[in-house]
């Protein structure tokens, strides 16, 4: 029996890795979740494993009492220069102290513990990039996975990808091609392993689709479509008369239409919209939940869309205001793009009048996706017990 | 010479520097923001709005952001490791609050109006003032409180303002600890002290309450900062009263109490108001909050057991 921290920084971390932390309990490791503050802690990041009964491992209960995280702190904010003429100082100091308080604490935590292994969801996530560098300085091996769908942009522009692995001794993969992509960016091809996106196996499962629409609370003998935003402050266009046309659309048309904020929106946001309609909902259910209820998903969020692509529903990319959609998966024939003045083409796609090309859609799915068989968390533990 | 009185935020003190300017010298004011501009409005203040549009293309703010922060000037080590800062603080932390086209606008713009020396505010909630002082005598006036973890952070890097305009005595001595230019007191009567409660009125408070005279009570103010706090000594705590009175300083505190798990429970009572404060022999904080704690009416207990949040030297 191994020990084997996984960090669980935020609701979507346990969401993703649950499936490996399944199986690893499964075959009798000693698993531990392993959370932490935030420095401004609206929300706190203990909240959802409260809520779920997860136990966990809290890092400030290991940190050194002294003043160590002020001294490292006051050290990195003597040195910053050009980047103060543009983040407030208030968040400067902060994320410093975040960063000096985490990286103590997760030094000590390390040292008193020795786990076997260590798992986090990304190594470009703020708090796991400090323990997975603390783990390669204890020669205890850590492991991180996919970021979601990898975008050339975010390479060209931050260098993102290539920076995806500078610590953790194994990086999963969700295909050849991701792989591939990470090599491109310089990452070493060793540490590299095609695994598929362990996450979603649970959902490759048969389940019942008109359960999942009564669960949410609207007619199971209708079809749903679901409208899951990115974040509003990055959505491209206007995102309240978006909603507003696909409330419009929903009503006039007499379909059912959730309606689902981002993750880590702020609340204010979604309180001050009151969707008007009997058949509209705003909704905050896990996304994956939502995705496989619906018969129709709309986005324009890259994630979103590669798991609605995985999950076998239609995909729409919304583009009201005609700005351009990101690495358009439309333009790449697998979904369809919904632009100004065309938004009775939603009906269109969900009764099945438009449909994207099927071939087309299987290799790219192949190519971008990998594995869809529902074995991904097996080859993710096969791959975590080398390690151990 | 010709003054800017530059609002980045408002306060009494600020709008008293303001007119005391106004007397003396010509002042240009301006603000940033819609609703400092009709608060000054309504104080007869006519106010230049400067306003400038934020990024229009995320790849020209990611490209940007990356030239700053991707290593930029985040190029040095966290002390005692060889963990480079930028690649934990650039992408998950400042590249959400960077402020990229429409900062640098703003100081364009400023910079652009015809003033000699200027007057902002004493603030962490805005860069502009912080550089437009590396460029021109810029004085800064209070207008938050000074006693925070994150004022003492930032103090470690040097102050670029000629002079500060604090509002006490005490938030003068704490600053000079970190800041050796001029330092002016302010009368702005910002902030209140409490009150001693009296014996009839605590009696009343408990009376509301149904508890007894003899009972040991504690007030809790639960700030979701100190979340790992609060739960770490809640038991601890509430051992040692008959009654814990728990109130959340703000909605969102209250809705983050709810969401830890904390209930209303045997000896254990969440509060909707303040209102309970003479009932109580005690406030029980986990960091010192100068907002908060000068205002108390019975002795406060902080309980910062690791000195995260520095309170010790905070509450001097």
């Amino acid at each position: 029996m191994s020990k084997i921290y996984v960090f669980a920084g935020r609701v979507h971390h346990v969401e993703r890795l649950s499936s490996v932390v399944n199986l690893l309990i499964q075959k009798k490791h000693d698993v531990h979740f392993v959370t932490s503050d935030n420095y401004l802690n609206i929300d706190p990041n203990t909240s959802h494993l409260i809520q779920a009964g997860i136990p966990f491992i809290h890092i400030l209960d290991y940190l050194p009492t002294g003043n160590g995280a002020q001294s490292m702190t006051a050290d990195a904010l003597r040195r910053i220069d050009h980047i103060a003429d543009f983040v407030d100082p208030f968040y400067l100091a902060g994320s410093v102290r975040e960063a000096s308080e985490s990286l103590l604490a997760f030094a000590s935590l390390l040292t008193k513990e020795s786990p076997d292994l260590v798992l986090g969801l990304h190594e470009n996530n703020f708090w796991y990039r400090m323990l997975a560098y603390l783990c390669s300085r204890c020669n205890i091996p850590s492991v991180s996975f996919q970021e979601g769908t990898l975008r050339l942009r975010d390479e060209k522009t931050q260098g993102k990808q290539s920076i995806a692995a500078d610590y953790s001794t194994k990086l999963m993969c969700w295909s050849d091609m991701s792989r591939m992509t990470y090599i491109n960016a310089g990452v070493n091809p060793d540490k590299l392993v095609v695994t598929g996106i362990s996450h979603l196996d649970p959902y490759m499962q048969p389940y019942n689709k008109q359960q999942l629409v009564y669960n949410l609370g609207f007619d199971p003998n209708k079809s749903l479509s679901s409208f899951l935003l990115p974040q509003t402050h990055r959505y491209d266009g206007n995102w309240k008369s978006a909603i507003s046309e696909m409330v419009g659309w929903a009503n006039n048309s007499g379909n059912q239409l959730a309606l689902r904020f981002h993750p880590f929106e702020d609340e204010s946001v979604s309180e001050n919209i009151r969707p008007v309609g009997k058949n509209v909902r705003i909704v905050s259910v896990n996304t994956l939940d939502l995705i496989r209820a619906s018969s129709m998903v709309i986005s324009q969020h890259s994630t979103v869309a590669a798991e609605t692509i995985a999950l076998g529903v239609p995909l729409v990319e919304l583009d009201l205001d005609n700005f351009g959609v990101l690495e358009s998966l439309a333009e790449q024939g697998v979904a369809t793009l919904i632009r100004a003045g065309e938004i009775s083409k939603l009906t269109d796609v969900l009764t099945g009048k438009i449909v994207v090309d099927a071939d087309k859609l299987k290799a790219w799915s192949q190519n971008n996706l990998g594995p869809l068989d529902g074995h991904s968390t097996e080859r993710v533990v096969e791959q975590l017990e080398v390690l151990l | 010479m010709r003054t800017l009185v530059l609002f980045t935020a408002i306060s009494n003190s600020m709008i008293s520097i303001a007119y005391d300017a106004l007397d003396s010298r010509p002042t240009i004011f301006a603000d940033l923001d819609d609703g400092i501009h009709s608060q000054l409005k309504s104080l007869g203040i006519s106010s230049t709005p400067i306003r400038m549009p934020g990024d229009h293309s995320w790849a020209v703010r990611d490209t940007e952001f990356a030239g700053y922060a991707m290593p930029g000037s985040l190029d040095f080590e966290f002390q005692c490791t060889t963990l480079p800062a930028w690649k934990v603080l650039s992408l998950d932390r400042f590249s959400f609050w960077y402020r990229g086209r429409q900062a640098r606008l703003e100081y364009e713009a400023v910079m652009g109006l015809n003033w000699d020396n200027a007057i902002v505010p004493l603030s962490l909630h805005h860069p502009l003032p912080w550089r437009i002082a590396k460029d021109k005598p810029v004085m800064a006036v209070q207008v938050e409180p000074l006693r925070t973890r994150a004022w003492r952070d930032w103090l470690s890097r040097p102050v670029p303002y000629t002079k500060v305009f604090v509002s006490s005595q005490r938030d003068a001595d704490f600053i000079k600890q970190f800041y050796v230019g001029e330092i002016h007191l302010i009368p702005a009567g910002d902030n209140p002290v409490g009150t001693k409660v009296s014996a009839d009125e605590k009696k009343e408070a408990r009376k509301g309450l149904n508890i007894s005279d003899g009972a040991r009570v504690g007030l809790v103010l639960f700030d979701s900062q100190t979340e790992w706090e609060f739960r770490k000594h809640l038991g601890e705590i509430a051992s040692v009263y008959n009654h814990l009175l728990i109130y959340p300083l703000t909605q969102n505190d209250r809705r983050n109490l709810r969401s830890i798990g904390v209930v209303n429970q045997a000896n254990i009572r969440i509060v909707d108001s303040l209102a309970v404060e003479p009932a109580a022999d005690e406030v029980i904080m986990f960091r010192y909050d100068d907002r908060v704690i000068p205002s108390r009416r019975v002795p406060v207990r902080i309980v910062d057991s690791s000195e995260r949040w520095d309170s010790a030297l905070l509450a001097q």
